[in-house]
């Protein structure tokens, strides 16, 4: 019998051939197109390729210390609250202001009370998503706060638009913004709103003040608006970004002024430092007698704003300490004139000249531009405590700062500055002795390390942490090498001691603080052999040295001094033994020479501060520069004087299998043999592939066990601006804690805390694209640890203070801590990258003394090797004189690998420019290429002996960074099938083996019946 | 019995098969190997644009497709000579467009060709400026392109001489998107047509730009012409058109150093009657 009579005579049949045919077609048609057109979308909803890990689950070599990625991001979250809870300043608190009891009711005035500054934004800034307010966090410690206030704020139409979010930054690089504080005629016009703010049962307001920050701009050193003359709403032409305006003037007088409130507790949600005058000087135009208490809480993060309230219950005690000076006017900062345009912006058709351009006449201009550190050594409380020292007490009569009445002061230090860098209150009290006093005091000093013995009892009502720093003081001669009056060279943090009224063994009310103390770190770095002993280097006059062991840079509560006979200097790195020498010559060239007892030098000098005082080069003419010069800024050269002896390396000539796997080289030190015969077996194509694409990761070369590594940004946590949620895509970084902005971090003043972070960072990164494909997250660009050289530094957030040595000891802690957890940090950017404007524009040519960098703008990067053991550095946008950082060998080579002993990867800011030339990099020690253009690329020769040894070498430590991280964490033998790839297939099949188990009995029975009917038939 | 252990062996052979191609179809997809194409170093070409065409089995597979650049007759990349002159002109590359009178010329005026002196642009992380700006790419005409002009109030001034005053020029841009799909209108990106440009060097009356269309770009589309305006007048002598950046809606919003949504620029071109020459800036 024919097929055909077989299948359609039957209606069981029929029906069996119909289906089938028609689901058949239907799985056909979904498989195939699931397997190509929808792969990537499907796998990126319902999940992909998982890595097929080699050894098992137990066998990684780092574990996270959670199951999950949520239980890893919730602990975040948690810790981050904790860096809040440390972080905090109390700044003031008189007539019992602080601690608000729970159950009280405020009022919360402030329009950014409902939309607080984070962080800050660029390639730094967070998510959104689990935002906390202030509001939740009251909640949370019991404090109620007036509804009808908040809905205020929260509707435009009542209380006015709000802050400058995504301010437009003009082509000169000057932004405008508004701080979005709400004029006091929309409160008065409102009865309903004023009489909630009079209720009797208040008597506590708090005020929020926000300043933001940002990537790639400056703060303004003015609110004049784009139209000549005119204020940016709210503010004065002559005001600046950083202090009050007048609507926030205006909103502390009527609060003031409402008879129901006894506290005023002013509430500073500002990441950069900001004029505060206004808390301690009765001449100030925005005093009011009320405010008796003020918090700085800078910008914390995601979850951080949960510790505020219960700092104001006093649940927690707070113990932050301000990671900067907080001066009364910042026009007299000695960075003022001499930072980002020089105040000069002016349009000229279609180019915008500024202060800080240099000029071909005084008409045209050339696209490079400079800064000028004329303060030399004297930033931050390098500046106010030295001068505050030599001015010396006693009544001072000024009438020039700027904002206050005020003309007859206590001191010259009191006029300027409001509080000092290391200043912070407390709930309760504490009482300092130095138990080792009797044998320092008096002894010779030696290069070897001195501990300090500090013995802190609670003497008060509250339990709560202190914070012990110590400053040394160094000998100084008038004329000879200059010398901060103080420098920060230790400092510790208590556990939380008790009232001696609750102390018991687990909670005791003293403990004996070990403070060590490098004299390395308060040795100066003599770069032009000012004391004529025709040495240049780093320094210890002979001479009394004294130990501060103080509260902040201006109060100390004890001391000890100790004696150098003969001077002592460091001609070699004290770790690592090579010869330290100038290596920047060139950098101070432009800057303005200076006399100083009868000799021409460079920079600010504490002898004779006047005559010295920096000066700016905003006129044009001295700006005007030659041919010669530019040609220098274009030069390409690196400054490598050691590749001529460079000598051809063997390599593979294409990649070979079962060779030594990345794996086996974690651990390995990077000097052992074992590295050669790793390195001989890549190719150089494929090498020069991965140098070449650092665009967040570094690329896989996988015959040698190398993945593809996952690098993002931070510094504050996993994140990358450039990744969007759409359809078709799921971004890898998802879920990520945003944590508190750097300097927060900072102001904890806690090594151990932010040990902490990292290594929560560290278990953050294990998780890792758990939803996608499994990988982690192996690099994280963070942390910034440029200098505050000046408060309007746009990016100050990220960056954790004006100090060197406290930016250097809590970044390698952070480091130290990731590095654990199998995260290497990219520490950037190294070096002098210290204010936003024209910062990649041509390079910004930074004319600074090798003393000032090697005494604190290098520091932070030097603890970060030799304390945090970093494997990683980003180099930066700017110059060091004429050379491009990323592409100094001096810098890169000379002095973070020889005379610091690093090891690892130096990655480049992002390479989008002319004057960022690749091969200039490679050679001057940078390894891994920032950039998505292949026209950005080193076009290596492979078949020259210099290139191929530069390339190997840049490979090789990309290698030995990647070795030692989560990267080679599970040994990935290959890559499974995605689960629902799977579903599909055993889908599939089940369905045909159903259909075909039907068709079975469904054709015998058409069979069976055709041979009946025929059979019936014959008959 | 042996019929029906024949049709179950039949059933279990058709349904091995049968699991087996859906399995092979399964595992099709990019999780092994990936297939990469091969090109022949050669150009291909056509009338209108030059590519390299596959050497491996996916034959239809082109690479570095691109329009003729044309020095004279002859394209300077692949030196196909154009046959008869008065037909090809104004044959509008591969993306379409109006057909072009035997009486008016075509000039493509290459955005990489303007002074870019002074322009300040915006990327993710960082403020590229000048000719810093300028991309090499195969796919665009001429080979480079303007990016990173993700910044309120940056502007390109394409700047020509005509032989005579006109008032048939079609005015058409080449653009491309980037980061995502988004659309702009003519309030948001601004193109004029030789305007009055104060201290500021904005234009004085935005009233007076080019109203075209709103224009989307894809995310992951090739460069497109948009004809922005027909019929526009042209003065003898110097001209210039100057297309403006004016919003702030970020493509990227936390990144900082941008503030503005945009297209990237391969070129200008003009159909006229007169004859055009671009002003071009050399050392781009």
């Amino acid at each position: 019998m024919k097929i055909t009579q077989v299948l359609f005579r039957n209606k069981g049949a029929r029906v069996w051939f119909i289906v089938t045919m028609s689901v058949i077609a239907f799985l056909l048609v979904l498989t195939i197109l699931a397997s190509t057109v929808f792969y990537s979308l499907i796998s990126t909803v319902l999940g992909g390729e998982r890595r097929i890990t080699g050894d098992g689950e137990d066998s990684g070599i780092y574990k996270s210390d959670y199951a999950t990625k949520e239980e890893a991001y919730n602990a975040a979250n948690e810790l981050n609250e904790r860096v809040n809870e440390e972080g905090i300043v109390l700044l003031k608190n008189e007539d019992n202001a602080l601690p608000i009891k729970s159950g009280e009711k405020v009022n919360v005035f402030g329009k950014n009370s409902v939309n607080l500054v984070y962080g800050g934004s660029g390639s730094g800034a967070g998510s959104t998503e689990d935002r906390r307010t202030l509001f939740e966090s009251l909640t949370a410690a019991g404090i109620e706060y007036n509804e009808d206030l908040k809905n205020f704020y929260e509707d435009d139409s009542r209380s006015g638009e709000p802050r400058t979010s995504n301010p437009p930054i003009e082509t000169s690089g000057v932004i405008y913004l508004k701080t979005g504080e709400t004029p006091v005629q929309n409160y008065q016009n409102d009865a309903a709103l004023m009489a909630s703010c009079q209720d009797e049962e208040i008597s506590t307001a708090l005020v929020v003040f926000s300043r933001i920050g940002g990537e790639g701009s400056d703060l303004p050193r003015t609110m004049e608006s784009k139209t000549e003359g005119v204020a940016m709403d709210g503010a004065n032409v002559d005001d600046h970004y950083l202090q009050l305006d007048n609507n926030e003037r205006a909103l502390l007088k009527m609060i003031a002024e409402m008879d129901n409130i006894e506290h005023i507790i002013v509430i500073i949600n500002s990441s950069t430092s900001m004029e505060l005058g206004f808390l301690d000087d009765i001449g100030h135009y925005a005093y009011q007698d009320k405010i008796d208490g003020a918090l700085w809480i800078g910008g914390p993060g995601n979850s951080g704003i949960m510790a505020l309230g219960r700092v104001l219950t006093g649940e927690v005690n707070p113990s932050g300490r301000l990671v900067d000076t907080y001066v009364r006017d910042f026009t007299l900062d000695p960075t003022y004139v001499n930072f980002s345009d020089n105040m000069l912006v002016e349009r000229k058709g279609r180019y915008t000249f500024t202060g800080d351009q240099y000029m071909k006449t005084t008409s045209s201009s050339y696209p490079y531009y400079f800064v000028d550190y004329e303060e030399g050594v004297y930033v931050g409380y390098r500046y106010w405590e030295t001068r505050g020292f030599t001015e010396g007490e006693g009544t001072y009569s000024d009438d020039s700062i700027k904002g206050t009445t005020t003309s007859e002061w206590d001191s010259w230090y009191d006029a300027h500055v409001v509080y000092p860098f290391g200043y912070g209150l407390s709930y309760t009290t504490f009482d300092w002795e130095i138990t080792n006093k009797s044998e320092l005091n008096g002894a010779e000093l030696t290069k070897d390390k001195i501990t300090l013995k500090v013995k802190v009892t609670n003497t008060g009502d509250y339990a709560g942490k202190d914070v012990v720093e110590v400053y040394a003081t160094a000998p100084y001669t008038s004329g000879g090498i200059e010398k901060p009056h103080k420098v920060l060279v230790g400092f510790a943090k208590t556990p939380v001691l008790y009232p001696a009224a609750q102390a018991s063994e687990d909670n005791p009310d003293y403990c004996e603080l070990e403070i060590e103390i490098d004299p390395y770190d308060f040795a100066s770095y003599d770069y032009n052999d000012a004391n004529k002993n025709g040495f240049k280097g780093y320094e210890l006059e002979s001479g009394n040295y004294t130990l501060w062991v103080s509260a902040n840079a201006h109060t100390a509560e004890d001391y000890v001094t100790l004696e150098l006979g003969a001077l002592l200097n460091y001609d070699k790195d004290p770790v690592t033994g090579t010869a330290v020498v100038n290596r920047f010559d060139d950098a101070d060239d432009q800057l303005s020479d200076v006399t100083v007892n009868g000799e021409t030098r460079k920079g600010l000098s504490r002898s004779d501060w006047e005559g010295t005082w920096p000066t700016s080069r905003a006129a044009y003419e001295a700006r005007i520069v030659d041919e010669a010069f530019i040609s220098q800024l274009e030069s390409a050269d690196s400054h490598n004087e050691d590749a001529k002896n460079y000598t051809m390396p063997e390599q593979a000539a294409s990649g070979a299998e079962g060779g030594i796997t990345l794996r086996e080289m974690y651990g390995v030190e990077y000097t052992d043999e074992k590295w050669d015969e790793f390195m001989n077996q890549l190719a150089a194509s494929d090498m020069l592939n991965m140098v070449n694409n650092g665009n967040f990761q570094s690329p896989a070369i996988l015959y040698a066990g190398k993945p593809a590594t996952l690098e993002s940004d931070g510094p504050v946590g996993f994140v990358n601006f450039m990744e969007e949620d759409n359809p078709l895509s799921q971004p890898k970084y998802y879920q990520t804690c945003s944590y508190a902005s750097e300097c927060v971090m900072g102001a904890t003043w806690n090594v151990d805390l932010i040990r902490e972070v990292g290594k929560s960072i560290g278990n953050e990164g294990l998780h890792g694209n758990e939803r996608g494909d499994g990988a982690p997250y192996s690099g994280l660009y963070a942390p910034g640890a440029n200098i505050h050289r000046s408060p309007f530094s746009g990016r100050n957030f990220e960056y954790f203070s004006e100090d060197g040595y406290l930016s250097g000891m809590l970044a390698a802690s952070e480091i130290a801590g990731a590095k654990e957890m199998g995260v290497y940090m990219y520490i950037k950017h190294f070096a002098v990258n210290d204010q936003e404007t024209h910062r990649d524009s041509n390079g910004l040519v930074t004319w600074v003394t090798e003393q000032a960098m090697r005494e604190f703008y290098f520091r932070p990067f030097e603890k970060a090797v030799k304390v945090g053991g970093t494997t990683g550095v980003m180099s930066s946008f700017n110059r060091i004189g004429t050379t491009w950082t990323g592409g100094d060998y001096r810098l890169l080579t000379n002095v973070l690998r020889e005379e610091w002993g690093f090891n690892g990867t130096v990655i480049c800011d992002f390479n989008l420019s002319v004057y960022m030339n690749a091969e200039q990099m490679f050679y001057a020690g940078g390894d891994l290429n920032l950039t998505t253009m292949p026209n950005n690329h080193w076009n290596a020769d492979t078949s020259d002996a210099a290139d191929m040894y530069v390339l190997r070498r840049a490979a090789k430590n990309i290698m030995y960074t990647v070795a030692n991280s989560n990267a080679i964490n599970d040994m990935v033998v290959g890559y499974k099938l995605p689960v629902w790839t799977i579903a599909l297939i055993v889908i599939d099949c089940v369905v045909v083996a159903g259909l075909a188990v039907w068709g079975f009995f469904a054709i015998r029975k058409s069979v069976r019946s055709l041979k009946a009917s025929a059979k019936q038939y014959e008959e | 019995m042996k019929n029906i252990v024949k049709k179950i062996l039949t059933a279990a052979v058709a349904l091995t098969m049968v699991c087996g191609a859906f399995a092979l179809a399964a595992c099709g997809g990019e999780g092994e190997e990936k297939h990469e194409h091969t090109f022949s170093s050669e150009w291909t070409y056509d009338e209108t644009n030059h590519w390299h065409a596959a050497t491996c089995e996916h034959k239809d597979e082109k690479s570095g497709v691109a329009a003729h650049t044309f020095s004279g007759d002859t394209c300077t990349v692949c030196g196909y000579t154009k046959e008869d002159d008065s037909e090809n002109q104004g044959n509008q590359g591969d993306q379409g467009g109006t057909e072009t009178p035997a009486d008016e010329n075509e000039y493509i005026m290459e955005a990489e060709d303007v002074n870019l002196d002074g322009i300040v642009g915006g990327d993710t992380s960082a403020t590229p400026q000048g000719t810093s700006l300028i991309v090499e790419d195969t796919t665009a005409h001429g080979g480079k392109y303007i990016d990173y002009l993700f910044r309120n109030e940056t502007f390109l001034e394409f700047e020509f001489t005509s032989s005579e005053a006109v008032d048939d020029a079609t005015i058409v841009f080449s653009f491309r998107g980037k980061y995502k799909e988004f659309t702009f209108n003519n309030d948001e990106v601004q193109i004029f047509v030789n305007p009055e440009l104060d201290d500021m060097y904005l234009p004085v009356d935005s009233d007076a730009r080019i109203k075209y269309n709103d224009i989307t770009l894809g995310l992951g589309d090739p460069f497109k012409e948009f004809t922005i305006a027909e019929d526009v007048s042209l003065r003898e002598g110097t001209n210039t058109v100057y297309i403006l950046i004016n919003n702030t809606d970020s493509l990227v919003p936390t990144a900082s150093t941008m503030n503005a949504k945009a297209p990237t620029v391969d070129y200008l071109k003009i159909t006229t009657s007169a004859t055009l020459t671009q002003v071009k800036y050399s050392g781009n």
